[in-house]
């Protein structure tokens, strides 16, 4: 997956060395917001505080994987982080397989109740040269 | 006995060749480095070498246009002078300054009077006198034997100078290209770097400058040492010089070589957004955070395709974005945005309440239109875009065509023409690590400029105050005492990218 190219998009006088910015080709993923007192899990379910638990893989395709945002944060207790640490810490990824369309998951996640928000993650990361002007 | 003679004697033999050699190349090497720059090209002229030699103030010997003269007391000296002359076969001994024989009597009258007092330029220049022997061979013994003779003050081979030209080397490594960094320069062009260096902290000493991206030429000549905090670095070769230009106009080293950065006492830090697996830009942000401390600055030299056909916006549209920045801004750690480069409007409705119409409490940058803005050497590249070849981009300081724009961008830097380390189109050659360019684009290229100012800001709060500023305080300082945006014809202030850092205004207010 091509992400732009040098400068002004491809070799040249922009660009100056060979080759383009690309990378490795991203999956699907979805960026979810957990609710207040819900945490991702590195065992893949979300936890609440009050101690309920939410399966995810029941309800996602087979080889979705679910990536905490912010790992270091989920090992240290509530009360301890900040309130900017409390709202990253409820914030994680859905990386979905190859071929399911993100956004017809995207409404699936966004009926969980444990779900505060959901949005389908960038399609292409690039450097923030100026490539692609449409 | 006589065997094992002939082969010590042989060891012996090659031993100091090598030595010898190593030292020959040594001292080459001493004398590209230690002696600046040599221009190329230059035709050797065999001019012959000759002496300077200055006679001391009371000696009462001057040199004349065909000799040396003395009064009839100081006869002994000038004969033994001109014993050391004759010694050597002079081909002339004169005069190193032609002076009327008024002046010179002057030197000869005078000279008594003068064996310990300032004297006048005439005077003085009246004691020289140009010595060549015949033999070029000559020319170092006959200064030790005038160096030793009692009337002399001082003789020296003159020098055979060259050209002080700019260098015009061909070799990688072998040039300078600071004097191309216009964004160092004082405002309204640039953001001030070099009016703020000779200020206590304000290179950036004892601030980390992260950069979260793809890949980087880590061992670049200019660059210094790099600390790699975590993610996995591209391989790619786009995405390596990209990383490369953003460090190199931050933290490139002074030096006879390349480019210096804005902030280049600062040290260097890198994350790679990508995880191995996929990209992973909010915890690349929350990873360096935790590494990071208050006071250092964090760029992200990213931007993503968003739900407007596509278009490229800045990174924190996505949430776990905005609240890795956040997180980072909350414990104290300066965080710089790209805006993103397909001219978008972040004040678009579709973006509304999303993190491109919130305050993350980042420094989001736009790029400007540099005061160099001639497109003459870029040839057709951007005739796609509506220009012609040698078309200017607009006003300085408007926004460039590219730039994304709208209320949550704060400042703006050059995003165009900027010279930095990597892509190879000012210096190229088979090794990336002395590539050069004075074509780095994009808020790519104006995001560092801003964060380059940042750190100096902090390097001098931490200096002066003992503290560094708080996130917000040190934006709103940017942002206050900034070059204002300027309208461009097809780029009315409305499209907002904020002002240029100014660090010159900003420092004063660092208080």
């Amino acid at each position: 997956m091509a992400l732009g190219g040098g400068p002004f998009g491809g070799d040249g006088p922009f660009g100056g060395a060979p080759g383009s910015p690309t990378g490795p080709p991203g999956p699907p993923q979805l960026i979810v917001t957990l609710r207040e007192g819900w945490r991702p899990h590195e065992g893949g379910h979300l936890i609440h505080e009050s101690g309920d638990e939410h399966r995810p893989d029941e309800h996602l395709p087979l080889g979705s994987l679910l990536r905490p945002t912010a790992r270091h944060l989920l090992e240290t207790a509530h009360e301890m982080l900040s309130r900017a640490e409390r709202d990253l810490a409820r914030s994680l990824r859905i990386v979905l397989p190859p071929g399911v369309d993100p956004e017809a998951l995207a409404e699936v996640v966004r009926g969980w109740a444990c779900v505060e928000k959901v949005q389908v993650g960038p399609e292409d990361v690039a450097p923030a040269g100026p490539n692609d002007l449409g | 006995m006589a065997k094992k003679k002939s082969l010590k004697s042989f060891l012996e033999s090659k031993r100091p060749r090598k030595k010898k050699a190593d030292r020959l190349a040594k001292m080459v090497k001493g004398k590209i480095h230690d002696h600046g720059f040599l221009c190329r090209g230059l035709e050797h002229v065999d001019a012959p070498d000759y002496i300077v030699c200055e006679l001391k103030h009371d000696s009462q010997i001057v040199p004349t246009q065909d000799g040396v003269q003395a009064p009839q007391e100081r006869s002994g000296p000038l004969g033994k002078l001109n014993d050391v002359l004759n010694k050597f076969d002079v081909h002339s001994a004169h005069q190193h300054f032609p002076l009327a024989r008024k002046l010179r009597d002057i030197r000869q009258k005078l000279a008594p009077q003068h064996h310990r007092e300032k004297v006048d330029a005439n005077f003085a220049k009246a004691g020289f006198m140009r010595i060549r022997p015949k033999l070029g061979k000559h020319v170092h013994d006959l200064v030790k034997e005038l160096n030793r003779h009692d009337s002399v003050w001082k003789a020296v081979v003159a020098p055979q100078p060259i050209p002080a030209s700019m260098p015009a080397g061909s070799d990688p490594g072998s040039r300078n290209f600071e004097f191309t960094q216009g964004y160092l320069d004082s405002a309204p062009e640039g953001i001030g770097a070099l009016c703020v260096w000779g200020t206590h902290g304000a290179k950036g000493k004892g601030v980390t400058v992260c950069d979260i991206e793809g890949g980087w030429h880590f061992d670049h000549e200019s660059l210094p040492d790099i600390k790699h905090l975590g993610g996995t670095p591209l391989e790619n070769e786009g995405w390596k010089n990209h990383g490369t230009a953003v460090m190199g106009a931050m933290l490139s080293q002074p030096g006879s070589i390349g480019t210096v950065g804005i902030c280049h006492e600062a040290k260097a830090a890198t994350h790679s957004a990508y995880d191995g697996e996929l990209f992973a830009p909010a915890g690349s942000i929350s990873d360096a955070t935790s590494k990071l401390k208050a006071g250092d600055v964090l760029l992200i030299e990213l931007q993503a395709k968003g739900p407007n056909n596509g278009k490229y916006i800045a990174m924190q549209y996505w949430d776990d974005v905005f609240a890795a920045i956040r997180a980072a801004v909350e414990k104290g750690i300066v965080v710089i945005e790209a805006a993103g480069n397909s001219g978008e409007d972040l004040d678009r409705k579709m973006y509304a309440d999303t993190g491109l119409q919130k305050d993350s409490g980042a420094i989001v940058v736009g790029a400007g239109i540099p005061p160099n803005n001639g497109l003459n050497y870029y040839g057709d590249e951007l005739a796609s875009y509506g220009f012609g070849k040698y078309d200017q981009l607009g006003e300085p300081r408007s926004r460039i065509f590219f730039s994304n724009y709208g209320g949550i961008v704060d400042a703006h830097g050059w995003g165009f023409h900027v010279t930095s380390t990597g892509y190879g189109d000012a210096q190229g050659g088979s090794d990336p690590n002395k590539w050069y360019t004075q074509c780095f684009t994009g808020t790519s290229s104006a995001t560092p400029l801003v964060a380059g100012a940042a750190a100096c800001i902090q390097g001098y709060a931490k200096k002066t105050l003992g503290e560094p500023l708080a996130p917000e305080k040190l934006r709103k300082i940017l942002v206050s005492t900034g070059t204002a945006q300027v309208a461009g014809p097809k780029a009315p202030l409305s499209q907002n990218i904020g002002p240029q850092p100014d660090l010159a205004a900003a420092i004063k207010k660092v208080k």
